[in-house]
């Protein structure tokens, strides 16, 4: 599904230059669970952005669902944005002037599929967000908001789910039941990949790809197995 | 040292990253502060030239007016007056109309002339004095030497040394150019409505006195004097002995005496001045306020995006007034910039407007120049104020919130403004064509001032097209009244009145061309002649043409009412029916049926006249918006004591003749006063319209110019504030084209409300307060409010067209965002 193949990131800065990334492959299937974990500066967000279409490697390739995205065109990286990936942000980037609704309308509107508001209605129902879809987003709290941008993502129909600290805002309690919603994607033919710096939310991964300074330092099942998301606390 | 540098440093950065935004905001304001202190002081300096002007050159306190075709003896009226006390000085003039051939090999011109004999002995003249602008002054002595008047020359290009000939052939040389205060506005009588436009149709030719004595046969004899008083003399005792002296000495010659302070030129320019002056300063307070808009709509935002880092700084405990210098900083860049942008402006103004008004009324002296300090203080002042109060405002909003409401501001919306009124409405479309209307409805208070901004450069855009558009309906109005019927006919102004059937009106009637064709298909005989109406207090001048009701050539257009009273009226024909038009009619507050005075000539002897009054009742409206144009049929002006009379023939040029060839047939002929082609005065008028529309071209681009900048700010601004928004759609993969028709559709309904609102508002501004001032102005107007189709059109375009895709100007802004680095959230 996901196929990186000795990607290199480097950013120039005029005399100083930052590896972002160094020589990075990895292969990830269809269906699994995956967090990418690692400290601030690790690289595991320019991961993402690469997986994500949204930023070039230095060298190296990148294949997301059989397609070759390394050096595709800008309006290439657009298409393919639009039907493999679906985006989910730390600060939930939710519209301001669309009610919950109208939010995840936005992502079937994208995809030019008719009768976008019983689509959206449903996936907010699938969040369990059916009371609040009139709400604006500075009407809802802040699990509230990311389970709507969850319902965004998922109302692409894209394969690729990319969370970026999904959790990263929001409180103990909130942040499982976002893990919960998460998780049980996968289970439904999506791959899911989560960035976080918390070591407890790689639990409850089929598979951890832990980063340091740019490097893979370990790939594989979580450290003692994978747990239950009710077995997490942090 | 090193803090004041390092907030220095800090605000050029910011500076850099939006010199694009603190430039337009800077520009919008000097556009509208210069215009403000180019026009500032157009009042104080025209009437300060003028008073230089009329005092050097010496207008007259009194000016003696003998009626038309009346002599006195010079040296017996001058003695008589000798003996008055209070008079410093007294000069005799002799004035006769005539028609000038100045035609040169380019042009032909043959106008209407006046020529004013002058005293040039011992110096003079020393009233009404000459100022030369070219060539040399009048010589006594001298009987073939002219000054040309200055307007008149540098409408048709002339200059000193070229030949002129006079009516009855008479040679003349113009050895100057020049101009007496009495004609520093030139304002034919057959022209009323219209007497700022006199120059290129009556030539003003200054002659010493026993050269024009002698071209018309009046050796030793006057028609006007002209009176100078002592410094501190009572001019109305002095004027009031002069008149009773003349009368006593002269009971059968009638006259009228005159003040330089009347002089209808006089008091027309200087009236001119205080009310163009009051135009421009409700035309510079619009412009003023639309800049207003702009600043605390642009400005605020400007500083409103620094709100994260004045959060930032509050958390950190830097106190709030240290905080406050950076946005305030960008308040003083827009001062600054807005100051550099203005002065020159200001002075373009300045110097635009003064070549404007030296085009249209030109003075031998000017006062200094137009440049009013006091108006420039005070628009530097407003383009300190305006900027500063635009950024203080939000600055104090800033440092007053709590430190994490700032910091978090730019991650979530506080509210979502008017959007929430549309809860539970599925509006139709998709989210792309929702999202304009809802991201303009959740900031109502911003999207109400961008509103605001374009609607008054909108307004200020439609109120000068509607302007030039109603000087163009009110002209075409005057070209088809006058044109209707017969549109070659022409005017022949005979000397004086002769008998319908003299001889001498044959000859002329049957005038031929070389080729032995007749000139002339049909001529008839008619009146002219200057009146008086009266209607209570009011009264105002106006020209009569007495025509006859059955003629073949034309007959005025008629509004209402009938030519010629027929017997219904049977209980009013005591009274004679006159003809006026609308703008008399409603200035008076009167009807068709309803009856005024009419203060006329009546013929005593062959050529004596006095004044009488005679009750008239209105029977007709005609359409020529011209109020002083009043027409009364041949019939009914038996009372005037000049029937079988006539001093007009109008004539029709024959087939394959024209009106070129009829002039230059009757120059040589005795016994014409002038010539006149109708379509001759409607050609000058173009001409003077061109100068009209380029003034009113530049407000329109002024106005177009605010519009955009603001457009173009709010847009760039717009795009800034959502930047996070922006890069989340792309990220999703939204096309970058969708993105900006997302902007342009805001835009667009920005555009059109803006321009909907201003377009009304532009009208009711026209309507309500430039027409007022125009009628006053110009008060033998009837304006005809008119908006051309296409005006309409070019407004719409202009207003929504341009506002709406100014978003294309930042494509490339946009295609630039660097996606993961806006969505990063930052800790």
């Amino acid at each position: 599904m996901i196929k990186l193949k000795d990607i290199t990131k480097r950013y120039d800065m005029g005399a100083v230059s930052v590896t972002a990334l160094s020589s990075v492959s990895l292969e990830i299937g269809k269906s699994e669970f995956v967090v990418v974990l690692g400290p601030s500066g690790s690289g595991k967000t320019t991961l993402l952005n690469m997986i994500g279409g949204l930023d070039t490697p230095t060298s190296g390739s990148v294949m997301v669902n059989a397609r070759e995205i390394t050096n595709a065109g800008r309006i290439d990286k657009f298409t393919f944005r639009r039907e493999t990936i679906g985006f989910i942000f730390q600060s939930f980037n939710l519209f301001p002037s669309l009610t919950a609704l109208e939010n995840v309308q936005f992502a079937v509107d994208m995809k030019g599929i008719s009768g976008a508001v019983e689509v959206a209605r449903g996936f907010l129902d699938d969040v369990g967000l059916s009371p609040r879809i009139d709400h604006f987003p500075h009407e809802l709290s802040g699990g509230e908001q990311q389970r709507v941008a969850i319902a965004r993502a998922l109302a692409t129909g894209n394969p690729v789910l990319l969370a970026d600290e999904p959790t990263g805002e929001l409180d103990f309690q909130t942040g499982i039941q976002i893990l919960k919603l998460l998780e049980s994607q996968s289970h439904v033919d999506k791959t899911v990949l989560v960035v976080t710096h918390n070591r407890e939310i790689s639990r409850i991964a089929d598979r951890v790809i832990e980063l340091s300074s740019g490097e893979i330092v370990s790939d594989g099942a979580p450290n003692g197995g994978r747990a239950e998301i009710a077995d997490l606390h942090w | 040292m090193k803090k004041i540098l390092f907030w220095l440093r800090w605000a050029w950065r910011d500076l850099r990253v939006r010199w694009p935004q603190v430039a337009a905001i800077a520009f919008i304001i000097a556009l509208s502060t210069g215009i403000f202190a180019g026009l500032g002081g157009q009042e104080t300096w025209r009437i300060a030239s003028m008073d230089l002007s009329y005092e050097t050159l010496v207008l007259h306190d009194i000016k003696v007016n003998l009626t038309t075709g009346s002599f006195l003896p010079e040296e017996k009226a001058l003695a008589v007056l000798d003996g008055i006390d209070g008079l410093a000085l007294v000069e005799p003039r002799l004035v006769m109309d005539t028609m000038l051939d100045a035609s040169t090999d380019d042009e032909t011109i043959l106008v209407s002339g006046r020529l004013i004999g002058v005293d040039v002995s011992q110096g003079g003249p020393w009233i009404e004095r000459i100022h030369l602008d070219e060539g040399q002054h009048l010589r006594s002595g001298t009987t073939q030497e002219v000054i040309l008047e200055t307007k008149f020359a540098r409408y048709y290009d002339l200059e000193p040394g070229i030949d002129v000939r006079l009516m009855g052939g008479f040679e003349l040389s113009a050895v100057g150019i020049g101009v007496s205060p009495e004609y520093f506005m030139v304002t034919p009588p057959e022209q009323i409505g219209f007497d700022i436009l006199g120059e290129s149709s009556m030539a003003i030719l200054y002659m010493p006195l026993p050269a024009v004595q002698a071209i018309f046969q009046q050796e030793g004899y006057l028609n006007e004097i002209l009176v100078q008083v002592d410094k501190g003399a009572d001019a109305d005792l002095v004027k009031s002995q002069v008149a009773e002296v003349l009368r006593a000495t002269f009971p059968e010659t009638g006259f009228f005496l005159s003040a330089g302070e009347d002089d209808p030129g006089l008091v027309m320019m200087y009236e001119d001045a205080v009310e163009d002056q009051q135009m421009l300063n409700l035309i510079a307070l619009f412009f003023l306020i639309g800049a207003s808009l702009a600043s605390f709509n642009l400005a605020g935002r400007l500083v409103e995006s620094q709100r994260r880092q004045i959060g930032i700084g509050m958390a950190l405990g830097i106190p709030r007034w240290k905080l406050a210098v950076r946005p305030m900083l960008v308040g003083a860049q827009i001062a600054f910039l807005g100051l550099v942008f203005g002065l020159p402006l200001g002075f373009g103004f300045t110097r635009y407007f003064g070549i404007l008004m030296d085009e249209m009324a030109p003075l031998p002296y000017y006062a200094g120049t137009l440049l009013h300090p006091p108006s420039f203080l005070i628009a530097a002042g407003l383009g300190i104020v305006l900027p500063v109060l635009s950024t203080l405002i939000p600055v104090l909003r800033a440092v007053r919130s709590e430190p994490l409401d700032a910091i978090h501001g730019h991650l979530a919306a506080k509210d979502s403004g008017l959007n929430r009124w549309l809860k539970g409405i599925r509006l139709p479309g998709n989210t792309f064509t929702q999202m304009p209307i809802k991201n303009l409805l959740r900031s109502p208070r911003r999207t109400l001032l961008t509103i605001a901004g374009i609607m008054v450069a909108i307004a200020l855009l439609f109120m000068f097209t509607a302007l030039l558009d109603t000087f163009l309906g009110t002209l075409d109005q005057v070209e088809n009244a006058i044109q209707y019927r017969s549109p070659n006919r022409m005017l022949i102004a005979l000397d004086h009145f002769y008998p319908q059937d003299h001889a001498q009106l044959d000859d002329l009637r049957s005038l031929e061309n070389s080729q032995g064709d007749q000139l002339m298909a049909e001529t008839e005989s008619w009146m002219r002649l200057g009146s008086r109406l009266h209607a209570g207090d009011e009264a105002i001048e106006i020209l009569l043409d007495v025509f006859p009701a059955d003629s073949m050539i034309w007959v005025p257009n008629l509004l209402s009412g009938e030519l010629v009273q027929s017997n219904q009226h049977a209980g009013d024909q005591e009274k004679p029916g006159i003809i006026l038009s609308g703008r008399a009619v409603s200035d008076f507050d009167l009807e068709v049926g309803d009856s005024l005075i009419l203060e006329h000539p009546y013929r005593e002897g062959l050529y004596s006249f006095r004044s009488e009054q005679t009750e008239v009742v209105v029977v007709g409206i005609h359409d020529n918006p011209a109020r002083g144009v009043s027409y009364m049929a041949m019939e009914e002006a038996g009372f005037m004591g000049l029937s079988g009379l006539t001093n007009t023939i109008v004539a029709l040029p024959a087939e394959g003749v024209s009106q070129a060839e009829i002039k230059e047939a009757l120059f040589f002929q005795p016994g014409i006063l002038k010539v006149e082609a109708t379509a001759e005065f409607l050609d000058f008028m173009d001409d003077v319209l061109v100068i009209f529309t380029q003034a009113l071209r530049v407000m329109q681009v002024v106005g177009i110019l605010i519009a955009l900048l603001i457009a173009y700010n709010s847009t760039v601004i717009n795009i800034d504030d959502r930047q996070r928004e922006i890069a989340t759609m792309l990220a999703f993969g939204v096309r970058l084209r969708r993105v900006i028709l997302v902007e342009i559709g805001e835009n667009v309904i920005l555009g059109v409300l803006g321009t909907a609102v201003g377009a009304v508002l532009g009208w009711w501004v026209l309507e309500r307060m430039m027409l007022t001032r125009m009628e006053t102005m110009l008060e033998e107007i009837q304006f005809v409010v008119t908006v051309r189709p296409f005006s309409v059109f070019a407004a719409v375009t202009l207003g929504i067209g341009f506002v709406a895709l100014t978003p294309l100007i930042s494509a490339r802004k946009l295609r630039r965002i660097d996606v993961p680095s806006t969505l990063r959230v930052l800790e």
